[in-house]
């Protein structure tokens, strides 16, 4: 009986060894992929940001403003806006020019 | 003998097998223990920090308009460096790098590889990547590189001296770059891009601050002068939409401006403004009981201060109404009212609306007002028409929208906050007074013999004052060769929502006129028609200026 525990406990010690092996080895895999795979999204970060960087710096006002005005177009005058309203709807009635 | 020596043995192998099996029961148990201890706490992302700290730069958080369009990022880009300790041949590394880093990094270059014993240099910091690239090809021993953020600042010179700038390691050492270290701290840059901290959101807007700059170098070109600055702002909430100082500077490039560029005159330089301060003269006069609007006061006479005179306006013993007197901005009936009130009362209220004392913003201290240490007579009278009392514009600005609010103070921001309940609201001048004021600002744009007139905006109905102020000389006198002229400005005048401050540092004469009239007025105009619709307030169809307008 005592021999036959000794070899269970023996095999069993072999099979643990055995299944944490496998997966310590099965981790270090993950992590290779893991780090290959944040690799690749620090990489991409950086083009997001650059990316992001650039469409800022083609849509300043400068270079917009210089190309609108190499086709023609100008600042919209106060007089190319209309309100659906008679009366600006931000004012209320008019300060009197004068002293009553 | 035998048969007890046979038993003890038994007993002993017993004991050892019971200590045996003890033995796996402690080593299994331990094991049962740490997996599931492992399984329990196990990373439920699957993201490992792989990141290695770099400990020569930080990351930054976004600078963002109120739109939402970036002024400022962190981008990576990658630094060559050095181990000498590990160069097996110093002029091979010196020979392969030198025709591709940059002239001023590649002289440095021979030095600094001279100390065989140093582990790491700087050979050349945040280059392009395909630099990096080629660099990392030629497969040189103990040469390498690592990734740094690097400041970009895509809108270009926009409120570049708002934003700031950062140094070398990206620490803010100005502006807005600076305030964020403070509020929400450093942080080391790490390899993965992107500083995950919500981003600065400022109340700047980038279209309307590239309308007031356009406009002011227009106003620059048209009228000669050296500088300008302009500044908008929410009357309520001190919210600055926009905020400009010409010439500008590039926040990308500090050095060359940090110690001797373009200094930022809205916020960095004191000015007498001359005559815009006669609004905060009439409003004490009105606040503190001594005039009403419709007072009428001796401007005829003039007024003799020492050497000094100060002419009146007519023959002497002429009388104007105080409405009349903003609204032509006389100089002696500004100073009558600044009389009545007295030394104590007028330095009381300048200090109530701000004008006395240092003034903070996010982009840095504003430049400390200079007025005079003995209020005597001659303070009373020249300080009363923005004289004698110099003060940063952006200060001014902050006064003047306290005097048009309602008569609640403003303290100008460049960040957004949580609007502060009425209650709360510290008053500064009685709704009563800033009634009065805003209805003869109105008056001097619409009358036809207000000095801002030229101010009158197609379609915006503009409350304003204009300022004319002679320039101390080098010798700090005054030879009346070079002036400061200014317009400040409310709209819409029946419930202003914006203030709009100009300021041009020594306009050449026009057709004989360098008055802020003739100059800051009609700039004024331009930026308000320009920027209005811009900050979401557009010309009402009944609001057209009456008649021609200048």
């Amino acid at each position: 009986m005592l021999r036959f525990v000794t070899l269970v406990s023996i095999a069993t010690t072999f099979l643990t060894a055995f299944v944490l092996y496998a997966t310590n080895y099965q981790t270090r895999a993950l992590e290779h992929e893991l780090e290959a795979a944040q690799r690749r999204l620090d990489a991409l970060s950086r083009e997001v940001a650059t990316l992001r960087a650039e469409r800022a710096f083609l849509a300043r006002p400068s270079r917009i403003s210089k190309a609108a005005r190499a086709l023609g177009m100008r600042p919209a005058a106060g007089a190319q806006y209309r309100t659906s309203t008679p009366r600006n709807r931000e004012s209320g009635p008019e300060v009197p020019d004068e002293p009553r | 003998m035998n048969r007890g020596r046979t038993h003890v043995s038994e007993r002993s192998a017993a004991l050892r097998i019971v200590l045996v099996c003890l033995g796996l029961l402690v080593a299994f148990g331990a094991i049962t223990i740490q997996l599931g201890r492992l399984a329990w706490q196990a990373q439920t992302s699957g993201r490992l920090n792989l990141s290695t700290p770099n400990s020569e730069s930080f990351s930054r958080p976004d600078i963002l308009d109120r739109d939402g369009n970036v002024l400022a990022r962190d981008i990576m880009l990658p630094s060559i460096t050095a181990n000498p300790s590990r160069i097996l041949d110093v002029k091979e590394v010196i020979d392969s790098l030198t025709p591709l880093l940059p002239p001023v990094d590649a002289k440095r270059l021979p030095g600094n590889l001279a100390d065989r014993s140093r582990r790491f240099i700087w050979v050349s910091r945040k280059v392009s990547t395909a630099l990096a690239e080629k660099i990392h090809n030629l497969g040189l021993p103990g040469v390498g590189y690592r990734w740094e953020t690097k400041r970009t600042y895509p809108a270009g010179r926009v409120a570049g001296h708002v934003i700031g700038a950062v140094d070398a390691n990206s620490a803010g050492i100005r502006g807005l770059e600076r305030h964020m270290d403070v509020v929400i701290g450093l942080r080391l840059a790490r390899y993965e891009n992107g500083d995950l901290r919500p981003p600065l959101r400022t109340t700047l807007s980038i279209a309307a601050q590239h309308a007031l700059e356009d406009e002011l170098k227009a106003a620059m070109a048209k009228f000669s002068a050296p500088a300008a600055s302009g500044v908008i702002m929410d009357v309520t909430s001190g919210e600055i939409a926009a905020a400009v100082s010409l010439p500008s500077v590039d926040p990308a490039f500090p050095e060359h401006w940090i110690s001797r560029g373009p200094i930022d005159r809205l916020t960095r330089g004191t000015y007498e403004l001359g005559s815009i301060f006669k609004i905060v003269t009439v409003a004490m006069g009105l606040d503190l009981n001594l005039v009403t609007p419709h007072t009428r006061i001796d401007v005829g006479t003039p007024i003799r201060l020492g050497r000094f005179t100060i002419k009146g306006s007519g023959s002497p013993g002429a009388e104007m109404s105080v409405h009349d007197i903003l609204v032509r901005s006389i100089n002696t009936g500004t100073a009558a009212i600044a009389r009545r009130a007295g030394p104590e009362r007028q330095r009381a209220f300048l200090a109530r609306v701000g004008l006395l004392s240092r003034m903070e913003t996010e982009a840095g201290a504003v430049k400390r007002p200079m007025y005079p240490k003995t209020w005597g007579e001659a303070a009373i009278v020249t300080v009363s028409y923005g004289h004698g009392i110099a003060v940063a514009p952006i200060q001014f600005a902050s006064a003047a929208a306290s005097l048009v609010n309602g008569g609640f103070t403003v303290t100008p921001t460049f960040i957004r906050r949580v609007a502060m309940p009425p209650e709360a609201r510290k008053r500064v001048v009685s709704e009563q007074t800033s009634r009065a004021i805003l209805a003869m600002m109105r008056a001097s744009v619409t009358s036809r013999v207000g000095t801002s007139r030229k101010a009158r905006a197609r379609g915006y109905r503009v409350a304003g004052k204009t300022g004319t102020a002679d320039l101390p000389n080098r010798t700090r006198g005054y030879d009346g060769r070079a002036v400061v002229t200014s317009f400040v400005g409310a709209f819409p005048s029946d419930r202003p929502r914006f203030l709009v401050m100009v300021t041009l540092y020594d306009p050449k004469p026009i057709r004989g006129s360098r008055v802020a009239g003739d100059n800051a007025a009609p700039t004024a105009r331009r930026v308000i028609e320009r920027v209005a619709p811009i900050l979401g307030v557009f010309p009402g169809q009944s609001t057209r200026p009456r008649g021609r307008t200048h």
